[in-house]
């Protein structure tokens, strides 16, 4: 397997950020590190590149901050880093909890399991529509019969 | 005739009379109107083409592939701003809302008085947006596709004063899918692959995509084509490469690899290419409405008003993939979860601000456009007082609370009291959540050359047979959305080329 580092950052993060036991779909329900790695591996050399950077900042943010890696903090602490780290005076750090907020929000809100959840619909057919969103053609009528305040 | 990556992977040599850097609004129009003139003409676009089942609802994996830098864009300087442009045939057009504004009368003005472009006072514009806008359908967005989000946009924004109207868009029988930012799966959005391109190819236009162009071949003094490499739009492995001799060169690669291509091929007049650099400042306010909006369905972009207290300032109803949009909205953790059902009540308002910015672009050291913008923090605080006011708009209809992302604000705003303690933060740049999706002015054109490097009939200053037609030319920000200017430019700089005289009225 390639990037086993950023993998296991990547998948520490997830597990954080979209734990299991609420009423939302977890990391697991939504695919989050499948996916990630899916959409990674269609991204231009360049850009990868960027994203191994992140990981690899997130992991030595924690290693300095705690003098432990990343992976090695428990799912509480983790959490508390990437926040920590969002709420930065310093906008380079603050840059970074943000893009990796952006990341994990952007993996995890595309998945087919949280457009489920949501109630994602379409008004029309989709040849390539990989989600199988329902369908609802008269749905843009159905909501205009509703008065708006 | 259409090439794709599979045409071309052993590289290519072609003759043409005009050979044109791009396919979006710019490359097409200049397209067709050189190939019904007679030219033999060659288009060549960097990405592949996107055919309708290939525009899948997978937000994330669509932009990795046809966006450039997969998405990733960003805009350095003040702030890492991000800025999406379309890396596919049809370029942007085939990404964007396909909202067609015709420029302002007082930035018309702005652009002849301040660049001596005498041609903007004729009819000649007016003529090439009429032109342009019956080929793509514009029309204001119908009622029926509005939608509940883009209703509350409406109300929301006529309760502060600002009715605004249905947004003129280049859609043919809009289904309302509110999916645009991923293509028009479709076949609605009249995007330059659909609009302009098979006219072109009917007159003898080659398109070549995956042709990603590097230079502007320059031999005593006078452009005789250009050169590049054939890239696999999947891998984004360089093949083999390919040359086209022509004596006519159209760039029209947009206004962050115009200026990129034209330094690599060392023309640079007056040192002017790519010294400035303009850009549209983006930003969405989130409303959290009581009933369901469900904001998936409805006209991406159905309603617009411009501000009546800011100038240069517009307002818009927005929706795209929820994984794209709301990358930056609420928390992360188990609370953050609990509440993702909230996304059905959400109703996005946009807003776009012409900032008096500072910028260029320049090659970076991977050899793409590294662009940079300084802003001012005066108009960080100008960018605010727009939110401001979107966010009263959202809480007058009745929003439960309001996020604006802004560093150092409550995350949540319930009252007008809160929004109005936004204008007492020392805001800097790097605390807005900002967007910068329409960006120009990289090559302007001017009249005087002291103000621009190309002239005003799109020519490039310093070197025969080098034409510019994509928002590279515009003077400073359009305030408007800027692709049915980028066309109507790109029509009477190739009319000109054709006939040798711009309508000046």
């Amino acid at each position: 397997m390639k990037y086993p580092r950023a993998r296991a950052v990547w998948a520490a993060a997830a597990e954080a950020a979209f734990p299991e036991g609420t009423s939302g779909p977890s990391h697991r329900d939504a695919q989050v590190s499948e996916r990630f790695w899916e959409w990674h591996d269609a991204l231009p050399p360049g850009s990868a590149r960027l994203i191994h950077l992140l990981l690899w900042t997130i992991d030595l943010f924690a290693l300095v901050r705690t003098g432990r890696p990343f992976t090695w903090l428990p799912p509480e602490r983790r959490l508390q880093l990437l926040s920590a780290l969002r709420a930065s005076r310093f906008y380079p750090i603050r840059l970074v909890g943000e893009s990796m907020k952006g990341l994990l929000t952007m993996t995890l809100l595309s998945s087919p399991a949280v457009m489920r959840h949501v109630g994602v619909y379409s008004v029309d057919a989709h040849p390539a529509d990989p989600y199988q969103l329902p369908i609802k053609r008269d749905a843009l009528r159905v909501l205009d019969e509703r008065e708006v305040a | 005739m259409r090439y794709g990556f599979p045409d071309l992977r052993q590289g290519f040599e072609v003759e043409a009379d005009v050979v044109i850097i791009g396919s979006g609004a710019g490359g097409a129009v200049a397209a067709l109107n050189l190939a019904e003139g007679g030219m033999r003409t060659v288009v060549l676009e960097a990405g592949p083409e996107l055919r309708p089942e290939m525009m899948d609802k997978d937000a994330p994996r669509f932009m990795a592939r046809y966006y450039w830098e997969g998405g990733l864009r960003a805009i350095g300087g003040s702030a890492q701003i991000p800025s999406l442009q379309g890396r596919c045939l049809g370029g942007s057009t085939v990404v964007n809302s396909a909202i067609m504004l015709r420029l302002p009368d007082w930035v018309r003005e702005e652009w002849a008085s301040g660049h001596h472009l005498e041609f903007l006072r004729g009819p000649g514009l007016e003529e090439s947006y009429a032109r342009i806008e019956a080929r793509c359908h514009v029309t204001p967005t119908p009622e029926a596709v509005q939608g509940r989000r883009n209703r509350v946009t409406r109300a929301a924004l006529a309760a502060v004063g600002m009715p605004g109207g249905p947004l003129p868009r280049a859609v043919k029988d809009c289904q309302g899918c509110a999916d645009c930012l991923t293509g028009c799966a479709g076949g609605h959005k009249q995007s330059t692959d659909r609009s302009y391109l098979p006219d072109a190819e009917r007159h003898g236009a080659q398109v070549y995509c995956s042709a990603e162009v590097e230079r502007i071949l320059v031999e005593g003094g006078r452009a005789v084509g250009v050169t590049g490499r054939v890239v696999d739009p999947l891998t984004k492995e360089v093949h083999r490469r390919f040359t086209v001799r022509a004596k006519r060169v159209v760039v029209a690669a947009g206004a962050a690899h115009t200026p990129v291509l034209l330094l690599e091929s060392g023309l640079n007049p007056g040192g002017l290419v790519g010294a400035t650099f303009h850009a549209h400042l983006g930003g969405g306010i989130i409303g959290m409405m009581e009933e369901p909006t469900d904001p998936f369905v409805g006209a991406t972009q159905g309603w617009g008003a411009i501000s009546s207290e800011i100038k240069g300032l517009k307002y818009e109803g927005l929706w795209a993939a929820q994984g794209l949009l709301l990358m930056r909205w609420g928390g992360l953790g188990a609370k953050f979860l609990e509440r993702l059902h909230e996304i059905r009540h959400t109703a996005v308002i946009a807003q776009v601000y012409r900032a008096k910015v500072k910028g260029s672009v320049q090659r970076g050291i991977f050899g793409g456009p590294k662009m940079r913008l300084q802003i001012p923090r005066d108009e960080a605080r100008v960018f605010v007082r727009g939110i401001r006011t979107a966010a009263d708009a959202l809480l007058k209809v009745g929003a439960r609370f309001v996020m604006t992302g802004i560093h150092g604000a409550p995350e949540e705003l319930r009252s007008f009291e809160e929004s109005a303690r936004l204008l007492e933060l020392d805001v800097a740049p790097s605390h807005l959540p900002m967007t910068a999706n329409h960006i120009f002015g990289s090559v302007p054109m001017s009249g005087d050359p002291r103000l621009g490097p190309v002239d005003p009939d799109g020519r490039l200053r310093g070197v025969e047979g080098v034409w510019v037609a994509d928002a590279s030319l515009f003077p400073s920000g359009s305030a408007v959305n800027p692709q049915a200017t980028i066309m109507a430019l790109s029509d009477l700089v190739t009319r000109k080329m054709l006939h040798r005289t711009i309508p000046t009225g």
